[in-house]
């Protein structure tokens, strides 16, 4: 390949040195240039412009006619300011920050000093304010929040509560809940997240009216803040809700319910939720949770019109294992969708029912790969009659090959479904 | 005749001008564009904790897929750097495609693999699956390995779809280097759905050379030492950090590279699997996308502009020519295969926007250039041309190409900042001034070169050779 580059590389010399050449002899045979007219040029339009400058006098002195010519050399010259301010920009922005970095880390070690010896030693709540009144601007506001975020998730007990204390003294509540005023969505953010963190309870009500915002991430910062900040009915953010409410936002929801040790409630009361996403949430969280006492709402989702809602339906059901909805899962497997069927023979399969075992042996035949598969785990998790069941038909000459498969995959060990 | 030749001329000369000004206009428009969409990114995932995704039973499970064909060197620790990825419920599939070497014995005897009795649902075609094998150590669990007849690298994602058992399936290269925390970056974007529906999430490949690595993890950056290897840390940080991130700001992606993407597993099932094309991974985002609009499903293809994973990129011309030949007929076979959603409206910004940008400026384009420069060369030999022009056009086009590639560097220093020696700026700028001049034509070659293969019907991979990962 590099040989094959050389001997291009060679050409394009050779055609070079020649067109060279050639030049120098039709410059002996022409007198004047005048009459030649020059290609990777236009060639109409023909101006005269007088030389203003130096530019001007470049583009009609050493090029061909060609309006363009200036046009082209202020974009060289624009490109080349780019590239250097560009550079310029980059080294700029990076002592910038280093020189931010460096006062608030100043700010911070001072700040952290006062706030201890407020915390640990004899100063004062009044003296401490005394001493932060100089905190006006919001570069060190935003500081002293931080510092004092920091130093409340570090702490427990009556010291967070003497954080709290000092936060809202130093009216940074307010500072706070300003910032959920704004036009920018991340400050706004950024102001739920500090009242949220400071138990501070000012901003809720505009904090609901952000609960329904187009902007994903402010919905999702909304519904969390609410949990935390409404202790009485931290999930009525849920009868609010309008939009969907996606998966990544019951994830946060779930993973700050735990964190916090929220009191869960039942969850059942979101089943009838209009909004099917609500619905989804509360059956995962009663799977989660096996809430049973939800057993006969669930069994009615199972002819929900929604077909995400009976899915979770039918794998919460499994989930749950109750035998009594062993009928109401067989009864919908007739009339349910095929993508649907495995789903509820995996559900059927965890209530481990011996009197099920002849349904489940009826569906092996079936050509749908996951209901054979399935049918053969259902099987196997009867326990005993189950297995014997299983190598029975596998002993069997004429049992289908596909049916032997299904079994012999079920019946490894290291297959785990 | 004179009269003929003039008009010839002018067409090529208006033909060239129009073209160039049109790709340069296209390339400002996608810069800006990508400074929005980074921008957005940025201030959305500023403050995102991914480890919550790591605590949640409702977090999806992930299958992810590795093929590997003689990577009895490296498949060990590879294998053990899959494990460790960061993501709470997932498994790791490793096809071994037919290796010829001592891939298969290693990592049977490592991992303490026997052969299961497992029953594939061949819903794609796939070469003879020889067995599936799994590890008797409960630490490896999370391990299946298939031993299958050679079939390519399709083939072998295609295995691995069929063995594949969660909803959500990833596919990387198995020599890559795998950011700890990519799985939870990559399955954000699916958890985020609402209205429409992902279908594929890919992030931005760095080059890995001259890096140093310690179990497979990255534990420090370093610039390449080589010049071919920086012209390419340079040309990726151009493609990901503003192209793709542009097409995907336009809902027009068309491409998300072949070392990692995750993608909706039925979706993909559906549309028929990988291909059997050297491009597979365009092939497949063509396909799949065309599969959702066929089927009048909303979609999205989302894009992460977060350094994910890292790749050892070629070191010498001969390998990169390989890549590059290969990159060419990928594109090539792609765009033939899905001709129908040319400037078709039916497809939306995929057909009005995404294949004809990558028809014209990441196929038609570098033939043109070739023909540019035939074109100057039979010009220079006529004596028709105006040094003095010819040189403004080419500081013209030169000092775009420096102002382009500085915006590349100048977004990287504003979001991701990987390289951090104060010296590394400079390197790589000094890097862009050489690069329009030396390494452009060569990449040009190569394309031209990958044209010619392509409709000689030249269809293997080529050997590419890797020098391996600099280990502390």
């Amino acid at each position: 390949m590099q040989n094959k580059l050389k001997y291009i590389i060679l050409l394009l010399l050779l055609l070079f040195v020649f067109s060279l050449i050639l030049k120098a002899k039709n410059n002996d045979n022409i007198e004047t240039t005048d009459s030649t007219y020059y290609s990777i040029a236009i060639h109409d339009n023909y101006y005269e412009i007088e030389s203003e400058n130096f530019l001007t006098e470049l583009a009609n002195k050493t090029l061909p006619k060609n309006k363009y010519n200036i046009v082209f050399i202020f974009i060289i010259i624009i490109f080349i300011i780019t590239i250097i301010s560009v550079v310029i920009f980059i080294y700029s922005f990076k002592l910038f920050i280093a020189g931010i970095d460096f006062r608030k880390k100043m700010l911070k070690s001072d700040y952290t000093d006062y706030i201890n010896e407020y915390l640990f030693a004899d100063t004062s709540i009044d003296e401490i304010s005394v001493i932060f009144s100089n905190v006006n601007t919001k570069f060190r506001k935003n500081i002293l929040i931080g510092v004092l975020i920091e130093l409340y998730m570090n702490f427990t007990g009556d010291t967070q509560k003497n954080i709290q204390i000092l936060y809202k003294k130093l009216k940074l509540d307010i500072h706070s809940e300003e910032k959920l005023s704004s036009k920018m969505w991340n400050i706004k953010l950024l102001g739920m997240k500090e009242l949220s963190i400071m138990q501070a309870k000012r901003g809720n009500k505009k904090i609901l009216k952000i609960l329904n915002s187009k902007n994903d991430i402010l919905r999702k910062e909304s519904q969390l803040v609410l949990v935390k900040l409404l202790p009485f009915v931290p999930f009525a953010f849920l009868d609010a809700l309008e939009k969907p409410f996606s998966l990544w936002e019951q994830i946060n929801i779930y993973n700050l319910i735990i964190n916090e040790n929220i009191e869960q409630p039942e969850y059942s009361l979101w089943l009838n939720s209009k909004n099917n996403s609500v619905v989804i949430f509360a059956l995962r969280m009663i799977m989660d949770l096996r809430q049973i006492d939800s057993i006969n709402t669930i069994v009615l989702l199972l002819k929900h019109k929604d077909s995400e809602v009976r899915k979770y339906a039918i794998i919460t059901l499994g989930k749950i294992g109750d035998f009594s909805t062993a009928k109401h899962l067989i009864k919908m497997y007739e009339t349910e969708h095929c993508i649907f069927k495995p789903l509820i023979i995996k559900s059927l399969s965890k209530m481990s029912e011996p009197k099920n075992i002849e349904f489940f042996v009826s569906l092996l035949s079936c050509n749908h790969y996951e209901i054979r598969l399935q049918s053969c785990y259902a099987i196997k998790n009867i326990g005993r009659i189950g297995l014997v069941k299983l190598n029975e038909i596998l002993n069997i000459e004429n049992t289908d090959k596909e049916i032997k498969k299904s079994i012999l995959h079920v019946l490894d060990k290291l297959n785990i479904n | 005749m004179n009269e003929t030749l003039f008009i010839i001329e002018k067409i090529f000369n208006s033909f060239f001008l129009i073209f160039s000004i049109v790709i340069f206009l296209t390339y400002i428009i996608m810069a800006i564009i990508s400074a929005i969409a980074l921008f957005e990114y940025i201030q959305k995932n500023r403050s995102v904790d991914y480890s919550v995704l790591l605590s949640s039973p409702f977090t999806p499970s992930i299958s992810v897929i590795a093929p590997a064909f003689n990577e009895g060197k490296s498949i060990i620790e590879n294998t053990r750097a899959l494990l460790s990825l960061y993501y709470n419920d997932f498994e790791i599939i490793i096809v071994n495609d037919g290796s010829t070497d001592d891939s298969f014995d290693k990592i049977v005897k490592a991992y303490d693999l026997i052969k299961v009795d497992y029953y594939v649902n061949m819903r794609l075609k796939t070469k003879n699956i020889r067995g599936i094998y799994k590890s008797t150590n409960k630490s490896f669990q999370k391990l299946t390995f298939i031993d299958k007849e050679n079939g390519g690298k399709f083939d072998a994602l295609n295995a691995g779809i069929n063995v594949s058992k969660n909803d959500l399936f990833v596919a990387i290269d198995v020599d890559s280097i795998i950011e700890s925390d990519a799985l939870l970056k990559l399955v954000k974007p699916f958890t985020e759905e609402t209205d429409k529906k992902i279908i594929a999430t890919g992030g931005v490949i760095r080059i890995v050379n001259d890096c140093e690595i310690i179990d497979g993890q990255i534990v420090k950056i370093n610039l390449p030492k080589k010049i071919w290897t920086k012209i390419q840390v340079l040309e990726y940080t151009r493609a990901f950090l503003m192209g793709r991130m542009a097409w995907s700001k336009l809902d027009g992606l068309l491409l998300i590279s072949g070392a990692l993407g995750m993608f909706n597993r039925e979706i993909v099932i559906e549309s028929g699997g990988y291909a059997d094309t050297v491009g597979e991974d365009m092939e497949l985002i063509v396909r799949i996308r065309r599969y959702m609009v066929e089927q009048n499903q909303k979609y999205k293809v989302e894009y992460i502009p977060d350094p994910l994973c890292w790749t050892e990129a070629p070191e010498n011309l001969k390998i990169l020519g390989r890549q590059r030949n290969r990159w060419a007929r990928g594109t090539i076979d792609t765009l033939r295969i899905h001709k129908k959603i040319f400037f078709n409206k039916k497809y939306g910004k995929m057909g009005m926007l995404g294949y004809p940008y990558w028809f014209f400026f990441e196929w038609l384009a570098s033939l043109f250039e070739a023909l540019g420069l035939m074109y100057l060369i039979v010009l220079i030999v006529l004596d028709r041309v105006n040094w003095n022009f010819l040189f403004l056009m080419f500081i013209f086009v030169y000092s775009f190409a420096i102002a382009f590639s500085s915006w590349a560097l100048l977004y990287e220093e504003l979001t991701f900042r990987k390289y951090k020696r104060k010296t590394d700026l400079l390197k790589l700028y000094l890097t862009a001034l050489i690069e329009p001049i030396i390494y452009h034509p060569i990449s040009v070659f190569f394309s031209l070169k990958g044209n010619i293969d392509y409709f000689r019907g030249k269809t293997g991979w080529g050997e590419m050779k890797k020098t391996g990962f600099k280990k502390k």
